[in-house]
């Protein structure tokens, strides 16, 4: 997990103490992390002078449409890997991701162990389905279920 | 006397009439005999007189007589005297000449001549002609004679002759003289005794007649002072009669029978006021002057009136019109009454006619108002005259018969009549005018134009005698058309039967109570309900009977209701038992019945068997209830695996720092580390769980039993429940209570049902609307301390309920989702969730947008509550 270079990440997501748990985790793997706790702080971020190298967001927030987010992101920083998340149990949600280009849609609860693979572009899975997102994001919480 | 064709004869007789009351057959009588006898006295004085002048006529004659006979004589004696000397024989007496003779002879008869008092009877007529002999004969005598003397010449026969003459002459009056010298000595007596007898007998006549004319006067003298107090008394009375004419309240005028003003009373002048009135003055004044003193006075008044046939009018008005009303210049409205009176004058009166010719006209409209109400009847009115013809007939005969009004009038009524009940008929109109004034009715038929029959009610009477017009109102009365009712009464009967069997068939309790509650009527399925035939039930208590909780004060209201009030039906749920011991949900409807006396009569009461549809609702409300959680499933999925995922991150966290510390490093070093991610996993743990708790205290089947419950805390856990779910739809959810409110009956995990399904409603439309990506739902309970209720409303800003919706809103199974989003079932089981808590719910959109859902509760539970 450790040795890869270190990535510019944005996170976003409005539930306070999931946030700092990922911005904490991704930072002891040596990763430069900028949060925002809202839509509009992750706009900010996004518009900002940053270069980020993936962006990690949730999908339901107030004030804003994670997807949004993400769809700024690809506009702005067209190499930027995206990775949703999602507490809701429907799959609304993955058509759109796909179409910009997301890597995955992660259904919560998932693991840190996957996160990791996805924001460092590690997985397999990805390389060898493709962009698929769909597949992805069905199986993903899977491993961890076990 | 009062007949004005009298003959002469009357004519003649009319001054003896009118002395005849003066002083009286006898008076008459008196006076022809006092007339006849004083004429007869007079005509004996006047022939007395006479006699007496004849008498002194003939004394006088006899004198002449004597002179005549004297002269008669000396004649003699101068013929002989002439004679002898003629012939010389101087025998005759020769002791006169011829001449002297002569004229003692003449001087004589010039003297019997020359007198006049005897010149009358016989003795004048020879006298007469003796005297004009000789007058003739002495101019001739004369000179012959003196003649003779002086020359002895010789007298001429001829005067000889005719001396003879005059001497025979003389002495036929002398013969005459002698006649008339017979004395009438007894006679003359005779008549002086008539004269005394009849003079006597005249004067009692005179006398008597006096007396009469006497009593004849002071009979007369009586009448006049009775005429006088009569003429009094009439000058009285004719006072009176001005005072009256000056009393009466209409204008009097008389003019004579040259028209002139005779007399006026004061009303007169008041009616012509507009014309500056009449004074007395013009009295006298003929009707042509009167008019040019009024048309003066108009021009001065109304000069822009035209005038010029005014004057015309006026005096045509006066002359020829017996009765005329016209309008007055200053708006009044008069009637002159014109009567000629017997002495060819005109006694005119004015009235002022405006009160009379306005109640002319409001009898007139009256009686077209009355018309127009017959004529508006549907039944119709009739008389009959006493030969059962048809004298009035109202328009409602042209609807029942087809027959017009004219076609029916003044034809016998039998005519319109049912052969079969023309005897009906006959009897009743005797037995009506054996009875004036009764009414009566009876049914018949009548025949229509068409020839079809139709039945009819006659209601009829036959007025007093006074009050039916001559005969030509001798039945009147009023034909009502009962085709329709008789009909009815028949289909009536057939549908009592069809009604009673319903009711018996049905599976409703049915039950008529009285005023004291007694059972009246039962139907089977009460009677099989409780266990009882119809004779252990019917005039038993009903309370004795079941338990049906009538609450006791809404009965006393019923029974004591005025006839206008509105009485409401209640309806209430009871459980109750069985014959058979089974628990049964009995909804009771009790209704007040009114009899024909307007007060409540008879109280029905229905009990329908609600057992299997109310289980039923309630396990719809359980399948609705948990659709709702079914609806609310992601939402709740991803409320836990917020939590989860913390506790998640925070284990793995731990873990992940667990595995990369070395294992020199003591574990205490990591407490504060340890400790963090444990109470973030406690923390967690317990959002999670308290998520579960609201779900669970929602998703759990209520009791049957209803309770009293906090509205306030109720929505508090619902708006819980949303609550995540709403913040991510970044829709505000505002709540605004009371800050106290009274608790109300019923389930409180039902009204969260209702209340989620509308928030969730919103939600949904606030979504689905592209106009803006925020919204804002608020919930407000007001309690309303007056009407002991509270008011709960939920709206939101979102798009609102499309018209075509808005009525339907309620409907089971209608639904604006598309399939396979929401059953369909949610506001329709929101519907009947509320109305079993007796609430009420309604939808409106609101003005500034968005849809708005109040609902009302009582507060207090009570035993019954009015049913619509």
């Amino acid at each position: 997990m450790s040795g890869s270079s270190a990535l510019t990440i944005l996170v976003i997501d409005d539930e306070v103490e999931l946030l700092g748990e990922i911005v904490r985790f991704l930072q002891r793997r040596g990763h430069k992390v900028h949060a925002a706790a809202a839509f509009a702080g992750g706009m900010d971020l996004i518009d900002g002078t940053i270069n980020p190298d993936v962006l990690i967001t949730d999908v339901r927030m107030p004030g804003g449409n994670g997807l949004d987010l993400a769809r700024r992101t690809r506009a702005r920083h067209p190499d930027c890997r995206i990775v949703i998340m999602t507490g809701h149990l429907d799959q609304s949600q993955i058509g759109p991701a796909e179409e910009l280009g997301a890597v995955a849609v992660l259904f919560k609860p998932f693991s840190f162990g996957r996160l990791l693979t996805l924001v460092t572009g590690t997985d397999e899975r990805r390389s060898g389905r493709g962009t698929t997102a769909l597949p992805l994001g069905v199986a993903a919480p899977a491993p961890d279920a076990v | 006397m009062s007949q004005s064709s009298q003959g002469p004869a009357g004519r003649w007789l009319a001054p003896l009439r009118r002395l005849n009351p003066a002083i009286g057959t006898a008076g008459l009588v008196w006076s022809a005999v006092a007339a006849i006898l004083g004429l007869f006295s007079f005509a004996i004085i006047f022939a007395d007189s006479r006699m007496t002048r004849d008498m002194i006529e003939a004394h006088n004659i006899r004198v002449a007589a004597f002179d005549v006979t004297a002269g008669s004589d000396n004649l003699n004696k101068a013929l002989i005297a002439i004679l002898g000397t003629k012939t010389d024989d101087r025998h005759y007496g020769q002791t006169r000449t011829p001449l002297g003779a002569w004229t003692e002879a003449a001087r004589q008869l010039r003297s019997i001549c020359a007198r006049s008092d005897w010149r009358t009877g016989e003795v004048a007529l020879h006298m007469n002609r003796a005297c004009d002999a000789f007058n003739t004969l002495d101019l001739a005598m004369v000179p012959a004679l003196t003649d003779h003397e002086r020359s002895g010449a010789a007298i001429d026969d001829d005067l000889i002759a005719r001396l003879a003459e005059l001497v025979r002459l003389a002495d036929a009056a002398n013969t005459a003289a002698r006649g008339s010298l017979e004395p009438r000595h007894d006679t003359k007596t005779s008549l002086h005794l008539t004269v005394i007898i009849s003079t006597g007998g005249f004067l009692l006549a005179v006398v008597i007649l006096f007396l009469l004319v006497g009593r004849s006067a002071a009979r007369h003298h009586e009448m006049s002072e009775v005429a006088r107090r009569a003429q009094a008394d009439a000058q009285a009375s004719r006072q009176q009669v001005i005072d009256a004419i000056e009393a009466v309240p209409v204008g009097f005028a008389l003019y004579d029978q040259g028209e002139r003003l005779v007399l006026f009373n004061r009303q007169y002048n008041e009616t012509m006021s507009h014309l500056g009135g009449v004074d007395g003055s013009m009295i006298g004044w003929t009707l042509e002057r009167i008019a040019d003193h009024f048309e003066g006075q108009l021009r001065a008044r109304y000069p822009d009136h035209d005038l010029t046939q005014w004057k015309a009018g006026f005096i045509r008005r006066a002359r020829e019109a017996h009765r005329v009303d016209f309008q007055l210049m200053d708006g009044r409205m008069m009637r002159l009454q014109r009567s000629s009176t017997t002495s060819g004058g005109r006694a005119m009166v004015w009235t002022d006619v405006s009160d009379l010719i306005q109640r002319q006209e409001d009898l007139r409209t009256s009686e077209r108002r009355f018309q127009m109400l017959v004529d508006s009847l549907t039944d119709t009115v009739f008389s009959l005259n006493r030969d059962n013809r048809i004298t009035y007939l109202s328009a409602g005969i042209e609807d029942l018969l087809g027959f017009s009004v004219n076609e029916l009038r003044l034809r016998v009524v039998f005519d319109v009549i049912h052969p079969d009940d023309h005897a009906l008929l006959d009897e009743v109109a005797q037995q009506l005018r054996a009875n004036r004034g009764l009414p009566a009715s009876f049914t018949c038929r009548m025949r229509r134009k068409d020839g079809a029959f139709r039945r009819v009610e006659i209601r009829l009477t036959a007025p007093e005698r006074r009050d039916n017009l001559n005969g030509e109102f001798a039945i009147t009365g009023l034909v009502r058309d009962i085709e329709v009712q008789h009909e009815l009464a028949s289909r009536l009967h057939d549908r009592m039967e069809r009604l009673n069997s319903i009711v018996q068939s049905t599976g409703a309790l049915f039950l008529l109570i009285d005023r004291d509650q007694r059972v009246v009527m039962a139907n089977n399925g009460f009677l099989s309900f409780v266990g009882l035939g119809e004779t252990q039930v019917v005039d038993q208590p009903f309370a004795a009977l079941v338990d049906w909780r009538l609450d006791p004060a809404v009965v006393s209201a019923w029974l004591n209701a005025g006839e206008a009030q509105t009485l409401k039906a209640v309806g209430y749920d009871n459980t109750l038992v069985n014959a058979r011991g089974e628990r049964r949900h009995i909804h009771v409807t009790a209704n007040p019945v009114r009899g024909t006396s307007g007060r409540v009569e008879h109280i029905v009461l229905l009990g329908v068997d609600e057992t299997e549809r109310r289980q039923a609702e309630l396990q719809l409300f359980d399948a609705s209830r948990l659709a709702t959680l079914g609806e609310m499933a992601s939402g709740i999925a991803h409320e836990i695996n917020q939590p989860l995922t913390v506790i998640r991150f925070a284990t793995e966290s731990l873990q992940d720092e667990l595995v990369e510390t070395a294992d020199s490093v003591a574990l205490g070093d990591l407490r504060d580390f340890i400790d963090e991610k444990c109470a973030r996993v406690i923390g967690q743990t317990e959002r999670a769980a308290t998520i579960i708790r609201d779900l669970r205290g929602f998703a759990r089947k209520p009791d049957d039993a209803t309770e009293s419950f906090d509205v306030g805390q109720a929505l508090r856990i619902a708006a819980k429940m949303v609550d995540e779910q709403l913040r991510l739809a970044r829709i505000e959810l505002h709540l605004d209570l009371d800050p106290v409110v009274p608790p109300v009956t019923g389930h409180a995990s039902r009204l969260q049902q209702v209340i989620i399904n509308l928030i969730l409603n919103a939600r949904d439309a606030i979504l689905d609307d592209e106009r803006s990506g925020a919204g804002t739902i608020t919930i407000r309970v007001r309690a309303l301390r007056q009407s002991s209720q509270i008011v709960l409303v939920v709206e939101d800003d979102g798009p609102g309920i499309p018209d075509h919706v808005l009525p339907r809103l309620f409907e089971p199974f209608f639904t604006t989702k598309p399939t396979g989003k929401g059953t369909g079932l949610g506001l329709s089981i929101s519907y009947q969730i509320i109305q079993q808590m007796r609430g009420t719910i309604a939808a409106e959109n609101r003005a500034e947008g968005g849809a708005r859902f109040t609902m009302t509760f009582d507060t207090a539970p009570i035993a019954a509550v009015a049913v619509n």
